[in-house]
């Protein structure tokens, strides 16, 4: 930054040969700043990426394949941020567990004992996380990317200060592009302390040492619903309380909420919603969560041994160093970025949770593509209206694009399809026949404006789904296209059929 | 007959919405002012754009190649004056704790 600043801007000679006189030059007084924090040398890197998770790590993986000089620099000590440590990963690992626990236990309810090791259970996600997380570690090394292990501070416009996990001074890294990816975390709720033993967020939710009794959950998103129902499982008492009138989140279909709770109720998860917590009393024994109706009025008391915190996540900034360079950042800590992902200072970027936009892994993946594809090419993409939504309870729910309730409050005629897996072959044979496809389409073009999924393997049903939004597709381009029978797949495209005319098996 | 010639006759009575686009390309024409991210919901903040006019970077706004933009390291022979760069690059200036600090040698600090 400071030279083509100086060549272009400055009449002045800031740049002075090391041979000039020696009363034109004074002794740099860097020099002494650098002493003094026990800083190495600085290097210079084209992109520094600060942060490891599944948008950093894919954003320097990206740009060491476009054949610029990158570091990536993460303060957990692995890669793969909160998703692959304490988050998606270890989370799918426990949800896949608890499933085959549960339905090994209800299919043999007479004819023998299964028994719970939580030990091995906790083991087999610690194994997957591990494989995980140093396969990214593998990847680094292939394609050349700089691995800084300690927390990045930008310190200047191209400057990042790393302080080491290890001890030792500090490293300074030069960059000429900054992409920052550093996540969110947890939101607190007030009044109630998270210890990661009794108060919980996600993290500690995924690494409890014995089942509790009771479980309250705080928030029914994604997040709350899915370790709820690891835990509802394995044999705890579940409820969750949601401030607002239905689960799912607000980017869930209405109806398919409504399903989706009704499921859950059958699985013996509770659910108090327009329901608001007023506070919590930790005793020594037990919790009690103090909760009131959202209207006012009714309030009650719920004991718990664990409370899971799932209100929502906020962007992580803390030690980052923005106002060492005046980045801005919104009312919900959100850093401010254009259409490019560029801050204020253009070639510092910003990609995933810590700015706008959902946070979902694979949406800072592709947002780590794109702000490489913009240092490197001047040009990138990513279709915000094709981003897909997963909760991997059972069965799983699934969406992409609009909601009824969002198309509806647009005033414009559109088309509903859908069908039910309880007509779906491939479901019935399974024996796991519930829930639904529903498509969502523009009355007059036919053309996909929002598909929802309830259903086994919802989660990899969704991804024609996106292909065809991304495309944008008919419901009739799917229903004319062939699906292998047979599959849970047919009921995509009978869902399809729906829309734009008839079903064959429903 | 060639394969895609089979396929164009065997799909000749419907013409399905999803076209084939063609390899992917870069366009022509790129306008890099910037704008709202499509999933922020206000406006870019008034001192980004006032911040813009005046910020530098290696070549033209978007535009330019990282790996070939011009290095940030001073030339070899050459070093920065610091005294007249913006204050953020000065010296830091020694606090009296830190003072303290330095003349006890290392030992801890009440």
């Amino acid at each position: 930054m400071l030279k083509p600043f100086i060549l272009r801007h400055s009449s002045r000679s800031l740049l002075r040969p090391l041979s000039a006189k020696a009363g034109g030059y004074a002794p740099s007084t860097f020099l002494l700043v650098q002493r003094r924090g026990l800083a190495s040398e600085a290097e210079e890197h084209d992109v520094v990426v600060i942060g490891g998770g599944p948008g950093g790590y894919v954003a320097a993986i990206k740009a060491a394949q476009e054949g610029l000089k990158t570091a990536c620099v993460e303060k957990r000590g692995s890669l793969g941020g909160t998703c692959l440590n304490v988050g998606c990963i270890p989370s799918k690992s426990l949800l896949n567990n608890s499933h085959i626990y549960h339905q090994i236990l209800h299919d043999v309810k007479n004819l023998g004992d299964v028994k719970l090791n939580l030990t091995q259970m906790m083991n087999a996600k610690e194994q997957s996380v591990s494989g995980l997380t140093k396969g990214i570690e593998y990847l680094f090394k292939k394609n050349g990317v700089d691995y800084v292990k300690g927390t990045g501070t930008i310190t200047s416009e191209h400057e990042i200060k790393v302080g080491p996990l290890d001890g030792g001074g500090p490293q300074t890294l030069r960059a000429k592009n900054i992409i920052i990816a550093t996540g969110s975390e947890a939101t607190p709720f007030p009044g109630l302390e998270i210890d990661e033993k009794r108060i919980v967020t996600s993290t500690g939710a995924i690494a409890l040492t014995q089942v509790p009794e009771k479980m309250v959950v705080i928030g029914g998103g994604i997040i709350g619903l899915e370790m709820g129902s690891v835990w509802s499982r394995l044999g705890s008492d579940v409820t969750v309380v949601e401030y607002l009138g239905a689960i799912g989140g607000p980017g869930m279909d209405a109806e398919m909420a409504k399903t989706m709770q009704r499921i859950l109720q059958k699985q013996g998860m509770k659910f108090k919603l327009n329901t608001k917590v007023m506070g919590g009393d930790v005793g020594s024994d037990n919790i009690k969560i103090n909760v009131e109706s959202a209207k006012g009025g009714k309030s009650e008391s719920i004991d718990a041994d664990v409370v899971l915190v799932a209100i929502g996540r906020r962007p992580y900034t803390t030690g980052l160093g923005l106002e060492n360079v005046g980045i801005e950042v919104d009312e919900r800590g959100r850093i401010v970025i254009d259409q490019e992902y560029r801050t204020k200072i253009p070639h510092i970027r910003v990609i995933g949770d810590v700015t706008f936009g959902a946070m979902l892994a694979h949406k800072a993946e592709e947002e780590g593509i794109a702000a490489v594809e913009y240092i490197k090419k001047g040009y990138g993409h990513v279709n915000y209206r094709a981003i897909p939504s997963v909760m991997y309870t059972h069965p799983e729910a699934a969406w992409v694009g609009q909601t009824e309730q969002e198309v509806k409050a647009t005033g414009e005629a559109y088309n509903i399809g859908s069908f039910p897996f309880s007509a779906n072959s491939r479901a019935k044979t399974n024996l796991d026949t519930e829930g639904m496809v529903k498509f969502i389409t523009d009355k007059e073009t036919d053309r996909i404006l929002g598909i929802h999924i309830i259903g086994p393997n919802a989660g990899e049903m969704i991804a024609e789904g996106v292909l065809a939004m991304e495309y944008g597709a008919s419901s009739e381009d799917i229903g004319r296209t062939s699906h292998a029978h047979p599959t849970l797949s047919e009921a995509f495209k009978e869902a399809a059929m729906a829309a734009f005319s008839k079903p064959i098996h429903a | 007959m060639s394969a895609s010639q089979a396929l164009r006759a065997s799909t000749a009575g419907r013409t399905p919405l999803i076209q084939f686009l063609g390899k992917r390309s870069i366009p022509e024409s790129i306008d890099h002012t910037p704008r709202p991210h499509p999933a922020a919901t206000k406006a870019l903040p008034n001192s980004f754009a006032e911040y813009r006019k005046k910020a530098q970077q290696h070549g033209p706004l978007g535009g330019y190649k990282a790996a070939t933009a011009t290095s940030i390291s001073p030339g070899k022979g050459q070093v920065f004056d610091r005294s007249e760069l913006p204050p953020r690059f000065w010296r830091l200036t020694l606090s009296k704790e830190e003072m303290e600090v330095i003349e006890s040698g290392g030992a801890a600090m009440a």
